[in-house]
C-alpha cells in the first residue's frame, strides 16, 4: 500500500509584475495617481490539483512559461502558495537548474560539501560518497578547480552527481537532461532510473518527449498556468504531441 | 506569544539543523577574502595594525596633547566601532547576494545574514589581536577591568545582529536601504569619538552623543577597561544592553513578518 507524498490543493501562485519592475520616480507618480502601481497581478499557476503517491514518477510538459517550473517551487517549498495548500511528507532533493548554488569562487571539492550541505545531507554522508560523487560527474582531474572554470557542461554533471547520489526521498529534476553531452544524458537517465526502482519519487520537467515517456508513468501537462490535461503517460503524451 | 514559541523553536531547530552549513558559510567567506593573496590571513592582524598607525599618525599631531595614550585610545574605539559598521554593512546585503541560492534551494534565509555576521566576529577577533599588539607596544597593563569586556562585546553583538538583521530584509524590498546605511554611517562616524574626545565638543553636542549614539556606549566601555582600568559604569552597561535588546527585538521581528514574501523580491 503506497502513500500520498506530495499532494497540492487547488493551488494557485500569484506574482505582482509591478513589483518586478524597476519604476522611476515619473512613473511611480503617473501609476500611483492610476492606482495600478502595486496591483498587476499575474497567476503563474492557477488552482493546480495534483497527487502524488510514493514511488511514483510524474512528467511535467508544456510550453515555456506555462507554470512547471513554478510548480516544482512551490513543491520545494521555495514558494508559497497564493491560495490552496501543498503539502509533502518526504524530504525534498530539489534539481531546479543544474549548477544552481554552486558558488563560482570555490572549488569544485568545496562545493560539493557546500551544496551537499545546502541539500541537507550531514557531513559525514558527503564524505562518505564524495569519491562516488567525483567518479560519476567524471571530474575527478578537476576538483581543485574553482568553478568559475568548469563548463556548462561540467557543472551539470556535478549538480546531477550531488543530488542523486543521497536515494532521495524526492527528486524534483527541472531541464536537467539538457546541458549534458548524449552519454551523459544516457547516464543520468539510468541512474534516475535505477533510483526509481529503489522506491525515489520523481518529479520531472523536460521539453524531450521521449525522456518523458521513458521515465515517467504520470504527466501533467501545463498551459498558461492551468491544467490541460492529466493521465497516464500514453494518453496524455498522444494528445500531447499532436496538438 | 504562542506563535512567538513556535517561531523560536523553529529557529533553534534550524540553527542544530543547518549549524554544519553555517560553518560552512563562514569558512566560505573568509577563504574567498583571502584567496590568492600571499600574506593571507596575515592580513587579517596587520590590516587593522596599519589602519591603526595610518590613523594615529594622522591624528597624533591634532589630539595627542588631549589624550593620554593616544595609540591605545583610537585602536580600543576604532576596533568597535568597526566592527559595527562592517558587520552590519555586511549583512545589509547577505540576502540579496545569495538570491540565486534561495531561488534553487530551500535554506532558511537568515543563516546568510547570521554567515556574514559570525564572519565579522571571526574578523573582530583578529582584530583584537592587532589591539594585544598595540597593548604590548605600548606597554599598556592588562588590568582585572578586562574581565568585563565580553559582557561589553556581548552588548554589542546584540546591537549589530538586530540592526543587521533588519538592515537586511528591508534593503532587500528597497534596494536605497544600502546607499542610505553608507551615508548613515559616514555621518556616525564623525558622530562617534573614535579619533578625538568627547569633552572638546561643544555642550549640546556632546548631550547628543553621550546621551543618543549607541556606538558611544560600546566605545566608552571599551575604554573604560583597557584603558582606564575602570568597571564599566553602570549607566553604559544599562544602556548598552537596551540598545542591544531593541536592535535584536526589531531585527528579529522584521524579519517574522517579511521572511515569505522576500523571495519575491530577491
Amino acid at each position: 500500500m503506497s502513500r500520498e507524498i506530495i499532494r497540492v490543493e487547488d493551488a494557485s501562485v500569484r506574482f505582482n509584475l509591478a513589483m518586478q519592475k524597476n519604476v522611476g520616480i515619473k512613473e511611480y507618480v503617473s501609476k500611483a495617481l492610476h492606482r495600478e502601481l502595486f496591483f498587476q497581478e499575474f497567476f503563474a499557476l492557477r488552482h493546480i490539483d495534483l497527487s502524488v503517491m510514493a514511488g511514483e514518477s510524474w512528467g511535467f510538459v508544456g510550453r515555456n512559461g506555462s507554470g512547471k517550473s513554478t510548480l516544482l517551487k512551490l513543491i520545494t517549498g521555495i514558494l508559497k502558495p497564493y491560495e490552496g495548500s501543498v503539502t509533502v511528507n518526504g524530504h525534498v532533493s530539489p534539481l531546479l537548474e543544474l549548477g544552481a548554488g554552486f558558488d563560482p569562487e570555490l572549488t569544485g571539492r568545496e562545493n560539493i560539501m557546500m551544496n551537499g550541505l545546502i541539500l541537507g545531507m550531514t557531513k559525514a554522508q558527503i564524505q562518505e560518497h564524495f569519491d562516488d560523487i567525483v567518479a560519476f560527474a567524471e571530474l575527478e582531474k578537476f576538483l581543485d578547480v574553482p568553478i568559475k572554470n568548469y563548463s556548462s557542461g561540467m557543472k551539470s554533471r556535478l549538480g546531477f552527481s550531488i543530488a542523486t547520489c543521497m536515494k532521495p526521498e524526492i527528486l524534483i529534476a527541472d531541464e536537467v537532461l539538457s546541458t549534458g553531452d548524449r552519454i551523459f544524458q544516457q547516464k543520468c537517465e539510468k541512474r534516475m532510473q535505477e533510483l526509481l526502482a529503489d522506491g525515489t519519487t520523481l518529479l520531472f520537467v523536460s521539453h524531450s518527449a521521449a525522456s518523458v515517456r521513458k521515465l515517467c508513468k504520470k504527466v501533467m501537462w501545463l498551459d498558461s498556468g492551468s491544467i490541460k490535461m492529466c493521465g497516464n503517460t500514453d494518453e496524455v503524451m498522444r494528445q500531447y504531441e499532436n496538438k | 506569544m504562542n506563535k512567538i514559541f513556535a517561531h523560536g523553536y523553529r529557529a533553534v531547530k534550524n540553527c542544530i539543523r543547518y549549524f554544519p552549513l553555517l560553518q560552512n558559510l563562514i569558512s566560505r567567506n573568509l577563504k574567498k577574502k583571502y584567496r590568492r593573496s600571499v600574506l593571507g590571513y596575515i592580513w587579517c592582524v596587520l590590516n587593522p595594525l596599519m589602519v591603526m598607525l595610518i590613523m594615529n599618525f594622522v591624528f597624533s599631531s591634532m589630539f595627542r596633547s588631549s589624550i593620554d595614550n593616544y595609540p591605545v585610545y583610537l585602536f580600543a574605539g576604532r576596533m568597535m566601532f568597526f566592527f559595527i559598521t562592517g558587520s552590519t554593512q555586511s549583512m545589509a546585503g547577505s540576502i540579496i547576494s545569495n538570491g540565486s541560492l534561495m531561488r534553487k534551494t530551500r535554506v532558511p534565509y537568515h543563516i546568510f545574514t547570521l554567515a556574514n555576521f559570525c564572519s565579522q566576529i571571526v574578523d573582530f577577533g583578529f582584530s583584537l589581536i592587532a589591539f594585544a599588539i598595540v597593548l604590548l607596544i605600548t606597554k599598556t597593563p592588562i588590568t582585572v577591568h578586562v574581565l568585563a569586556f565580553p559582557a561589553v562585546v556581548l552588548e554589542m553583538f546584540l546591537f549589530c545582529y538586530g540592526l543587521g538583521m533588519f538592515l537586511a530584509q528591508t534593503n532587500t524590498f528597497i534596494r536605497d536601504v544600502s546607499y542610505i546605511y553608507g551615508l548613515v554611517t559616514t555621518a556616525w562616524m564623525y558622530l562617534t569619538p573614535i579619533f578625538y574626545s568627547v569633552e572638546i565638543m561643544p555642550a549640546n553636542a556632546h548631550y547628543i552623543i553621550t546621551h543618543f549614539n549607541p556606538a558611544y556606549a560600546y566605545l566608552q566601555m571599551s575604554r573604560l577597561v583597557f584603558l582606564y582600568h575602570q568597571w564599566p559604569t553602570r549607566n553604559l552597561l544599562v544602556s548598552g544592553f537596551l540598545w542591544g535588546a531593541l536592535m535584536t527585538v526589531v531585527g528579529v521581528f522584521t524579519y517574522i513578518r517579511s521572511k515569505d514574501k522576500l523571495i519575491l523580491y530577491v
